[in-house]
């Protein structure tokens, strides 16, 4: 009997006992105060009291029986309560257990072993994770006796047993197969799992938090009837936690995961960013990608189009050989290049591949290459994909500064150019100054300067710099060449398909020309030459930019062009007004030496006629004398002035109709008295026609060459003067047969004051300036003078005369 | 009775001198350049030589350094007759080794002085 039914009884037994004695005293009491005596008042009593006690004690005794009944179902109630207590007490310690654990391992672990606690030992259970970067369900953990011969490592959202995706994925319940025997569901279900031969009970329950599925476990038993719903309704509860920690740990993961992500793309454009050189931004790339996500190698390819990538940069880890194949056969980079997206192929190696595009242009791509053995996760992804990124705006950044650092690097050389042309003083060295630098700045090594002329309204090549030798256009005028009436409109020329320009020329054509820059070198709005520089390489082409660099140099030679001009000029100046003091001081010498010659005969003989006493005949022979030299000082004077004069076209020629022959006889009329051993020739052609000149000056060349011809020759030699017709000129020659001049002296002759010094010219007096006078007075006259020699054979001084009046002429 | 040369490239000069000096004791000799001049030194052996600086073939100052060159003719005085009388000039005739100069255009008196002082009687 139980203790507390004993209990029960005593406890009510006590209780009557008393009340029995309670009552009987009182009746007792109350029946002796009215004083009722009865019969046996003892025998009644007793009976009574037997009657009641009984009737007591059976009442306790019932009362005790329902009392210990109650107990009992009391007692039986509070286990039933008990055990529901533990079980969620065991809830909330795998709840407890779970919280703060961001382990995927350590959660499964709990968990598994948690549920198989609430099932049954002969379960074995397996947690599945919902993962993003495979788009299904990866097997994080399996545990039971049959663990291996569950579940496949991994499920995508097709691969799944049919009823379990839409039970268990599509709608978030558990699914349950007590007895997979007896069970219609458990053949769809035991497709999808690798070993199913061995289950008799089966379930699957989604892991949901926050009404998101974060994955599924799945439970297994070969004892039918070990998993039931009843019980599987524990382990569902703890799911809850489950779940709401694999979020967690998930969501941490991927934090984790994107903070290394940012970390490396932060170091990537870092290191990116401390260089401003596309390679070393390339190479710190690869690098860092490489060392973050443990590849065995990564590729930056360059290229604008996906069959023309170049690898730029290689990364390697320890102990890879080098990438020994072409970028054609890196499948993975060819298809990122062709799609222009991210990029997975696997063949002996894991390749992820992603393009580089700038501005819309593909510029490149990115390649990283892994054991077979490894799948790209959707971090290894998004990571490359952020480096794209942050190698784009890298490159592009440093291809600006590029282009600028390059721009600045041209308009230095510009300026520096500018100094060295400005330097040069004389035009002719500006000319070879702005070619040499012109073809330098733009590297192309065949450059032309050309020049406007004016006058002909065409632009005339000044100078061609062109190692090969190849023909140019030497004139390019308006309307013929495009580029002629280009430069003329004073537009820059750009050409770079020559072949196919409308306005190429043959010249152009045939020496195979591919690029023309022209700029044009304009002063105060008008056009003073061009610069034109020619390109025979094939892919030369040359930019508007290169325009403008050449344009800025242009205007900076027009400048040096100039000053050069500015400079000859002042020059110029500068040597004719020494060459004014040269003549100032030869005159002064001339004054002080020829002239002294004839002043010191003068000066001797009349000394002598006046202190001495002479026979008339001396007297006469002296005065002569000194009469020759006052002549011969006088003509000295009178030619030296007419001579300046002339050199100063300060004298003017008085023009009329000229009879040339008629000059001649005169002049041989006049010299024949004076060279009586002279024979005078005259051949004149008599259809010579009149000439437009100054009688007096032509009178004076024919007088000077008629008496150098008697003065140089010997007695008897004779002299023979010749006129005739030489088309449209007149032609005067004058032969003598004298001692002839040296070859070496044939041009000297001309000069003032020089003489032929040989042993037969001694004591030949003249002025010097007979000559002079001759040349200076053709001249003028717009013709021409020389003289042929032979020694020993005698000289020909030859004259030729323009039969009409020409510009000089009229202008003197 | 001394010998002189007198080279001239102007024969107006050399008829001056000629009837200038006719009545002269000394004998008189003509020259028209530097090396007909030098040539006519060596046969006459003159006391003096007169010479044009300005001439063909070979000039007065060149005449005057072979002159110099020459040990046999160490003792013929050389004039220079010329009408360059820059201070420089006569610098150079005084470092050719000429004892004196004239100046053209010269007096007949001039000329005779120079022979009085420098050629024996």
């Amino acid at each position: 009997m139980p203790r507390s039914l004993a209990l029960y009884i005593a406890a009510s037994s006590i209780y009557a006992a008393l009340v029995f004695l309670a009552v009987h005293a009182t009746y007792g009491i109350e029946l002796g105060r009215a004083g009722v005596r009865l019969p046996d008042p003892e025998a009644l009593l007793s009976s009574i009291d037997a009657v009641s006690f009984a009737i007591w004690i059976g009442l306790s005794l019932i009362a005790a029986i329902v009392l210990y009944s109650l107990a009992q179902a009391l007692e039986g109630a509070r286990d039933v309560g008990q055990q529901r207590q533990d079980e969620i007490a065991a809830i909330f310690v795998l709840g407890q257990a779970l919280s703060g654990t961001l382990e995927l391992d350590t959660i499964a672990e709990r968990f598994l072993a948690s549920a198989q606690r609430s099932l049954d030992p002969s379960v074995t259970a397996a947690l599945y994770i919902h993962d993003d970067a495979v788009e299904g369900f990866r097997l994080v953990q399996e545990r039971g006796p049959h663990s291996g011969r569950l579940g496949a490592p991994r499920y995508s959202a097709t691969s799944l047993p049919a009823p379990i995706r839409t039970r268990v994925v599509d709608h978030q319940q558990s699914l349950v197969v007590s007895d997979a025997a007896a069970s219609a569901a458990w053949p769809p279900l035991a497709t999808g799992l690798v070993e199913p031969a061995w289950v008799r009970a089966f379930a699957a329950i989604p892991l949901v938090s926050h009404d998101r599925l974060v994955g599924i476990a799945l439970f297994a038993s070969s004892r039918a009837g070990a998993i039931t719903a009843d019980t599987l309704q524990i382990v569902a509860l703890g799911t809850q936690f489950v779940a709401s920690a694999v979020r967690t740990a998930l969501t941490f993961t991927e934090a984790e995961a994107r903070a290394d992500r940012e970390a490396i793309v932060n170091r990537v454009a870092q290191r990116a960013r401390a260089s401003l050189d596309p390679e070393v931004v390339l190479r710190a790339t690869v690098e860092e990608l490489g060392r973050a996500l443990g590849v065995q190698r990564v590729v930056a390819a360059l290229g604008a189009r996906p069959d023309d990538l170049r690898v730029a940069h290689e990364w390697r880890a320890p102990g890879v050989p080098p990438l020994g194949r072409g970028i054609s056969d890196l499948a993975a980079i060819r298809q990122a290049a062709l799609t222009g997206r991210t990029a997975q192929v696997s063949d002996e190696a894991s390749h992820l591949a992603t393009p580089i595009v700038i501005a819309g242009e593909l510029a490149g791509a990115l390649s990283l290459e892994a054991d077979a053995s490894r799948d790209w996760s959707v971090h290894d992804v998004r990571l490359v994909e952020a480096v794209a990124r942050e190698l784009r705006v890298a490159m592009e950044s440093a291809r600006l500064f590029q282009a600028r650092q390059h721009e600045n690097e041209r308009l230095l050389a510009l300026q520096r150019a500018s100094a060295v042309v400005a330097a040069r003083s004389t035009t002719r060295d500006v000319i070879d100054e702005i070619l040499r630098t012109a073809s330098s700045l733009l590297g192309q090594a065949s450059a032309s300067i050309y020049l406007w002329d004016a006058a002909a309204e065409v632009l005339r090549l000044a100078q061609n710099a062109d190692p090969a030798g190849r023909n140019v256009s030497v004139v390019l005028a308006r309307g013929d060449g495009m580029s002629g009436d280009l430069l003329a409109k004073l537009e820059p020329v750009v050409v770079n398909d020559y072949a196919a320009w409308a306005g190429a020329t043959t010249t152009g054509v045939e020496t195979g020309l591919r690029a023309v820059l022209g700029v044009p070198l304009v002063r105060a709005g008008s056009l003073l030459g061009a610069i034109v520089l020619r390109s025979y390489d094939a892919p030369t082409a040359f930019t508007l930019d290169d325009a403008r660099l050449l344009g800025l140099f242009g205007d900076q030679a027009v400048a040096a062009l100039v000053n050069a001009e500015a400079f000859e000029r002042q020059r110029a100046a500068m040597d004719q007004l020494e060459k004014v003091n040269r003549a100032k001081s030869e005159f002064v010498s001339i004054v002080s030496h020829e002239f002294r010659t004839p002043l010191t005969g003068i000066q001797g003989f009349s000394e002598m006629m006046k202190n001495e006493d002479l026979s008339l005949a001396e007297m006469k022979e002296y005065a002569a004398d000194i009469n020759k030299d006052a002549h011969r000082l006088n003509r000295m004077i009178t030619e030296m002035l007419d001579l300046d004069r002339m050199e100063a076209g300060r004298m003017t020629l008085h023009l009329e109709t000229t009879d040339l022959n008629a000059i001649v006889r005169d002049s041989a009329d006049r010299v024949r008295p004076n060279a009586p051993g002279h024979p005078i020739t005259l051949t004149l052609d008599p259809a010579l026609p009149l000439l437009s000149a100054d009688r007096d000056r032509l009178t004076q060349v024919v007088a000077n060459l008629l008496s150098n011809a008697v003065k140089y020759s010997p007695t008897g030699g004779q002299i023979v003067v010749t006129t005739a017709r030489d088309g449209s000129s007149a032609r005067l020659s004058v032969r003598d047969h004298g001692m002839g001049i040296p070859a070496d002296q044939l041009e000297t002759i001309w000069e003032r004051y020089s003489r032929v010094e040989t042993e037969k010219t001694r004591g030949i007096q003249g002025t010097g300036l007979g000559l002079p006078i001759v040349r200076q007075i053709v001249t003028m006259h717009g013709g021409t003078v020389w003289a042929e020699s032979e020694i020993g054979r005698g000289s020909t001084f030859h004259v030729v005369l323009p039969l009409a009046a020409n510009a000089q002429a009229v202008q003197a | 009775m001394g010998t002189i040369v007198f080279v001239e490239d102007d024969p107006t000069i050399r008829k001056l001198v000629q009837a200038a000096l006719r009545a002269s004791p000394h004998a008189i000799h003509f020259a028209a350049d530097g090396r007909e001049g030098l040539a006519l030194v060596e046969r006459v052996l003159p006391d003096v030589v007169f010479t044009d600086v300005s001439m063909p073939q070979m000039n007065g100052l060149e005449l005057a350094d072979a002159i110099r060159a020459r040990p046999a003719l160490a003792k013929v005085k050389i004039v220079f007759v010329t009408a360059s009388l820059q201070r420089e000039q006569i610098e150079r005739y005084l470092a050719h080794g000429a004892v004196a100069y004239l100046g053209k255009p010269f007096t007949m008196a001039d000329l005779r002085q120079h022979i009085d002082r420098l050629v024996p009687a």
